[in-house]
């Protein structure tokens, strides 16, 4: 798998604030890359300079523009590369709580601005756009709602509305920011399912943000763990050692495996 | 009296139709804080006019509309692009807004050169005080914010909802936002000339609420709003002409009403479409 983003030297901050410093990693092409920490820990601000809303205040963000060639994080975000046919596009899946439910809008209507920022100025969605945001909804299994208010559905459903916003608008990288929180049990191996089976079936790459360990543990290849300023990134297998953890979080922990399932226990 | 309907309807409808964006942003205060701004303004206007002896008794110096919306505008597009900082929310901005430029309006007016006895009127504009040149005015105000929305509905609505996501797929969110804030600006400056403060603030934010309480989907809001702004004015201006009592306060009341009568019409319809929302519940639950 070749480096879809690399973050180089990367620092990051707000003004002269600085939340991480000197970050080196990279996504692959087609993998599932997980973010862990806890709130405050810098996982949004992460999410922030890759989605082209936060600049850096040192180093890059670099995209690969064809095989082996990348090209930084132009001026004014991801604007300039969204319009270019084959661009890297990304789909961003936010916490469902942050979007308010008071609009009255349709899931129908959500996924649908999936497909306004690739439309010209002026042009309104056409047949193909009405045809990506159906196949959208259905890829995520709710064709049958897609006429019900957003802020009527469950929160499994409006998670799933929202990842289908991101395939909607044909998005070559999920971004995920804590997308089962507050969910119960079924809820949350529903939307995980639905992850792996757009990644295996779309080759889509995920990045998926959390602060619970577990829940990236049997899904993603390799994790970015956050924890006071201090950073590790790696394999799964790797990182989810007792050393590891141990080293990171300051604290006794055992790893286990449960039924195939690799579980972190304190 | 016709000047009067047109001038209060186009108001209306345009005030109406923006507040939607403005209560769904939950940003009601913005009208209430642009009609400071542009009293200030006026205020200015009539000081200078007093200090270069231009005046004259009962009339605007020709300064006070440019000056109104100039920093009404200006206001506007601050609200929009601050939204970002994080150790004073928004509506705080707004607020220290609202309360200068109403102090500063008044303290200027006291300064100013024979302050007059219909300054308020003249600060905060009235709805029977529409001229010819208001109405066509307004006209193209209505032409102007009206075409930007139909045009650019799309980038005002995603910018609203979802700026981040805007932002991810390319929508410049500080640019959209900043032309919606600054259509509100340009609206707000011109409709409190011809309607007065207290009626424009009314018809950003009533019905709205009344509209968003009846409609389910974002085009039947719209349509609501807007047809509720319209009736209400001409009911408010037709009791206040049969009843002599204060115009703008009648509009305001109807408005009111209007809204206070969506509660139970809400509660009436939630009850006709119970049946239908548990049967499409239990079927959601089944399909699980």
């Amino acid at each position: 798998m070749s480096d879809l983003i690399r973050f180089d030297n990367v620092t990051l901050g707000y003004r002269q604030r600085v939340v991480l410093r000197d970050l080196n990693f990279s996504i692959r092409t087609g993998e599932f890359f997980g973010i862990v920490g806890a709130n405050g820990s810098g996982k949004t601000t992460i999410l922030r300079a890759l989605l082209g809303i936060l600049r850096p205040l040192r180093g890059g963000v670099l995209v690969q523009i064809e095989s082996g060639q990348y090209d930084a994080l132009p001026e004014g975000g991801w604007c300039d590369l969204t319009t270019t046919p084959g661009a890297l596009r990304f789909g961003y899946v936010p916490q469902r709580g942050f979007l308010d439910e008071v609009f009255p809008l349709s899931a129908r209507d959500v996924v649908a601005m999936g497909r306004y920022g690739l439309l010209g100025l002026l042009e309104w969605p056409g047949q193909r756009d009405r045809q990506l945001v159906a196949e959208a909804l259905a890829h995520v299994g709710l064709s049958e709602l897609a006429g019900q208010r957003f802020g009527d559905l469950s929160g499994g459903q409006k998670q799933r509305v929202l990842i289908a916003r991101a395939l909607a608008s044909e998005a070559r990288v999920l971004v995920l920011d804590e997308p089962t929180d507050g969910m119960d049990l079924e809820g949350q191996r529903g939307i995980m399912d639905l992850i792996a089976r757009l990644q295996a079936e779309m080759g889509v790459t995920v990045v998926y943000v959390t602060h619970r360990l577990n829940e990236l543990g049997n899904a993603a290849q390799r994790l970015l763990l956050l924890h006071e300023g201090a950073v590790r990134i790696g394999p799964v297998e790797e990182i989810l050692t007792p050393a590891v953890l141990e080293q990171v979080y300051g604290v006794s922990v055992r790893v286990e495996t449960f039924d195939g399932k690799r579980v972190v226990l304190t | 009296m016709l000047r009067t309907l047109a001038g209060t309807g186009i108001v209306a409808a345009l005030c109406a139709y923006l507040g939607v964006f403005i209560v769904l942003r939950r940003a009601v205060f913005v009208g209430a804080a642009l009609a400071q701004v542009s009293s200030l303004g006026v205020a200015l206007a009539l000081f200078l006019g007093g200090l270069w002896g231009t005046r004259t008794h009962g009339q605007l110096p020709w300064l006070a509309q440019p000056l109104a919306v100039l920093l009404t505008v200006g206001a506007a597009v601050l609200f929009a692009v601050q939204t970002r900082e994080r150790r004073l929310p928004r509506e705080t901005v707004i607020g220290v807004a609202y309360a200068a430029a109403g102090a500063l309006a008044i303290l200027v007016v006291a300064v100013s050169a024979g302050a007059e006895s219909e300054v308020m009127n003249l600060l905060f504009g009235n709805v029977l005080t529409i001229g010819g040149t208001g109405i066509i005015g307004l006209g193209l105000l209505a032409m102007l914010v009206g075409g930007t929305h139909v045009a650019f509905f799309r980038e005002f609505l995603f910018v609203s909802f979802d700026p981040d996501m805007a932002q991810a797929l390319g929508l410049r969110a500080r640019w959209w936002n900043a032309l919606l804030f600054l259509t509100i600006g340009l609206t707000v400056a011109f409709a409190i000339r011809a309607a007065g403060a207290l009626v424009v603030f009314n018809f950003l934010v009533l019905p709205a609420a009344t509209a968003l309480l009846l409609g389910r989907t974002l085009r039947m809001v719209v349509v609501v709003a807007v047809i509720t702004a319209v009736v209400s004015t001409f009911i408010g201006i037709a009791l206040s002409y049969v009843f002599d009592l204060p115009t703008g306060p009648s509009v305001v009341a109807v408005s009111v009403l209007f809204w206070l009568l969506a509660l139970p019409t809400k509660w009436a319809l939630s009850r006709v479409f119970h049946g239908a929302t548990i049967t499409g519940r239990a079927s959601l639950i089944e399909r699980k």
